[in-house]
């Protein structure tokens, strides 16, 4: 029996090659978290390839493009109750493609590609409500820092989020913020690492904890813009729901509104329903020039019906 | 557009600022809360409101972009003179690289039709009615035919630009790529319910839109209560399920291969001709009147036929003819896809299953499924 402590997917990918190399089954690896450390160092991986004389060292595996970027996301994911067991699966599944073909992963009713499927599903779920809901606030103060960042160098305005992934994404997903904010200096802060960016470089520190942030009241605006979009006689709360789960409420400032116009819905329809009709003439009859700009362009349609222009 | 950043109690999708730089309006349209002779209360923005608005709420992660829409005040030169600023401000003067989609107004000048595709992402134009002769009676300020005209315009204008990419591209000569034009293509919306067209009628006039000028998208809105609403409205709005199954309808148009006829054609049903089923889904419909195609054996049947089983879409189609190439399908491999099982168990066969025969054909055999479905049902209600 090996065994090998991984921290991230470079990491495994080495260690991983290297016991493809010396064709070592997986049922005789134990994959630890880092916090235990292996029996084997990665460094004894050179002993066992060294002593695996079966293979030739010129021979490559040719492993699809496909497996290594979902293998990369599925990476991310984060297991609690048993942290090292992704590393477990994903060479399983690897041994499998080299032994039995890439058609494994087309088993879509087999355990491990079920497993890699809803590891990589749940990442790229991870990833995605981030996109959403991340969303920055502008810091008023001047000379503040957070995590390290000073927000007074130069005159530039200074954005900051804080957000807590389910996984481990955020060094995946900075490069997106980066693409979509490029002329804004921002930090987004997690438990797990925080990503900072002054318009020129993207630099990458340790988690942190949930700072204070003494951001403008910009949101005042979002609030309004919430409250009045929505349309009491469509009320679907469940719909929203389950697009948008309680735990993000927290990040969204427009949350504090959705209670009272759940609420108020039904009673609003009601309103709406009964109030009496309105004249449709009622403007044309009070303003000549609106009922003469209205006559000019119904003649005009009518006399294109006429001619069937 | 892209990513939802917030959604509301409705249940829509926030992804863009999506208001109008007035709700003044000098247009008489019976279903709109902002037509001339409405009491909403009036307000309109300037031109860096709305640019600044749009700014902030983007630097904040609040939204993709803006979608802006306009009442008709003055003209229509006029009006659309205005939406354009906003656009063009945004992208020429604060590098705004987010999602713009404009509202057009159809009788507006060709000229500036073009200045909008260079900016925009999507132009789109509302179809608003079914028919002519509906807009004529529920907008009577709207032209039929400078609709369709400017439609055509805006989609020879994406063609063009299209068309110069590809040649950009084969020739590998970046020089040779048009001045942008509306790169998303464009839309339109349908107003549903607030005239006496059935489903085929609008589903038909969909179709022909979607042939004709390349629409990305038909909207359909049934129209909702408003405050203030017209006397020239019907006093019941529609379902608002059969939105929905409109929608349903026009997926299966599109995607599955199905015609407006084998969808609509109900006339030996209960229900009104030319009108989709509102109890269960048209795809479920369709099955039920053509028990004889059923069952499919998922395991030789051809992809299109597959894609005709009720609860199996594009995704799970594709799927099954993938993984029956490695091992033959067991009714487990279906329950393992998450497939709807109580639905499908009717329709098909596996190596270890078939369907009971007198079961698909017993004259109730469709109230198996209204059952399930009524419960679905009250999310729409």
């Amino acid at each position: 029996m090996y065994s090998f402590s991984v921290t991230d997917f470079d990491g495994w990918r080495t260690i991983a090659r290297g016991l493809l190399q010396a064709n070592v089954a997986p049922s005789e690896i134990s994959w630890q978290p880092p916090e235990q450390h292996g029996l084997f160092s990665p460094s004894s991986l050179e002993n066992i390839i060294d002593s695996a004389t079966r293979v030739s060292s010129s021979y490559t595996h040719k492993i699809p493009r496909d497996f290594l970027q979902r293998a990369q996301q599925a990476a991310c994911f984060s297991d609690r109750k048993d942290p090292a067991r992704k590393w477990s699966i994903l060479y399983s599944l690897l041994w499998r493609i080299v032994n039995c073909g890439k058609e494994t992963l087309l088993l879509t009713s087999d355990p491990d590609v079920r497993c890699l499927d809803s590891m990589c599903k749940a990442v790229s779920r991870d990833k995605h409500k981030m996109k959403a809901f991340v969303r920055f606030q502008q810091v008023v103060s001047h000379d503040v820092e957070i995590a390290g960042q000073a927000s007074c160098e130069g005159d530039a305005e200074y954005y900051v989020a804080w957000f807590e992934p389910c996984h481990a994404i955020i060094e995946s997903i900075a490069p997106f913020f980066v693409k979509r904010f490029t002329g804004m200096k921002w930090s987004i802060l997690t438990p797990d690492g925080c990503a900072h960016w002054d318009m020129t470089q993207l630099t990458l520190s340790e988690g942190v904890l949930k700072p204070e942030i003494d951001a403008d009241a910009f949101d005042l605006f979002w609030k309004a813009y919430y409250r009045n979009i929505f349309n009491p006689a469509r009320l679907k709360e469940q719909a929203m729901r389950s697009e948008m789960p309680k735990k993000y409420w927290k990040y969204l400032p427009e949350a504090t509104c959705i209670q009272d116009l759940t609420r108020g819905a039904a009673a609003i329809t009601e309103q709406m329903i009964n109030a009496p009709a309105t004249n449709s003439n009622r403007a044309r009859d009070k303003s000549q020039a609106v009922a003469q700009f209205q006559d000019t362009l119904r003649l005009n349609n009518r006399i294109d019906k006429n001619t069937g222009a | 557009m892209g990513i939802c950043h917030s959604y509301t109690p409705d249940g829509r999708c926030i992804s863009l600022l999506k208001i109008l730089l007035t709700n003044f309006c000098l247009y008489e349209c019976a279903y709109c809360v902002n037509r001339t002779s409405s009491n909403v209360p009036r307000a309109r923005f300037s031109i860096d409101e709305v640019v600044n608005l749009t700014m902030d709420f983007y630097k904040r992660n609040y939204i993709e972009g803006l979608f802006l829409s306009s009442g008709i005040i003055k003209s229509a030169d006029y009006t659309m003179e205005q939406v354009v600023a906003v656009a063009r401000k945004l992208r020429l003067e604060h590098r705004f690289g987010g999602y713009i989609h404009l509202k057009t107004i159809p009788e507006a000048s060709p000229e500036l039709l073009a200045e909008a595709g260079l900016y925009a992402d999507r132009l789109s134009i509302n179809v608003e009615l079914p028919s002519e002769k509906s807009l004529k009676r529920l907008a009577p300020e709207k032209n039929a035919h400078s609709i369709v005209r400017s439609m055509a315009n805006l989609s020879s204008g994406i063609e063009e630009y299209k068309e110069s990419q590809k040649l950009a591209r084969k020739k590998a000569n970046k020089k040779l790529i048009a001045p942008k034009f509306s790169p998303s293509g464009q839309s339109t919306q349908m107003i549903v319910g607030a005239d006496a067209s059935n489903d085929a009628i609008i589903l038909r006039k969909a179709s022909q839109l979607y042939k004709s000028f390349k629409m990305k998208r038909v909207y359909y809105s049934a129209f909702s209560p408003i405050p203030d609403a017209s006397s020239e409205l019907p006093l019941k709005p529609p379902p608002l399920v059969r939105e929905h199954r409109l929608y349903q309808a026009d997926w299966l148009l599109r995607f599955y291969g199905y015609g407006i006829d084998e969808l609509t054609d109900v006339t030996n049903e209960s229900q009104a001709p030319g009108m989709l089923s509102l109890d269960v889904d048209p795809k479920l419909a369709w099955a039920i009147r053509h028990r004889d195609a059923f069952p499919v054996d998922l395991n030789r049947a051809d992809f299109e036929t597959i894609l005709r089983v009720p609860g199996i879409g594009v995704i799970n189609a594709r799927r099954l003819v993938a993984q029956r190439k490695v091992a033959t399908l067991r009714y487990q491999d279906l329950s393992k896809l998450r497939l709807p099982i109580e639905k499908l168990k009717y329709f098909v066969t596996t190596i270890d299953h078939c369907p009971n025969p007198t079961q698909l054909d017993a004259a109730n055999f469709s109230s198996l499924f209204i059952a399930q479905k009524n419960q679905q049902m009250n999310l729409f209600e």
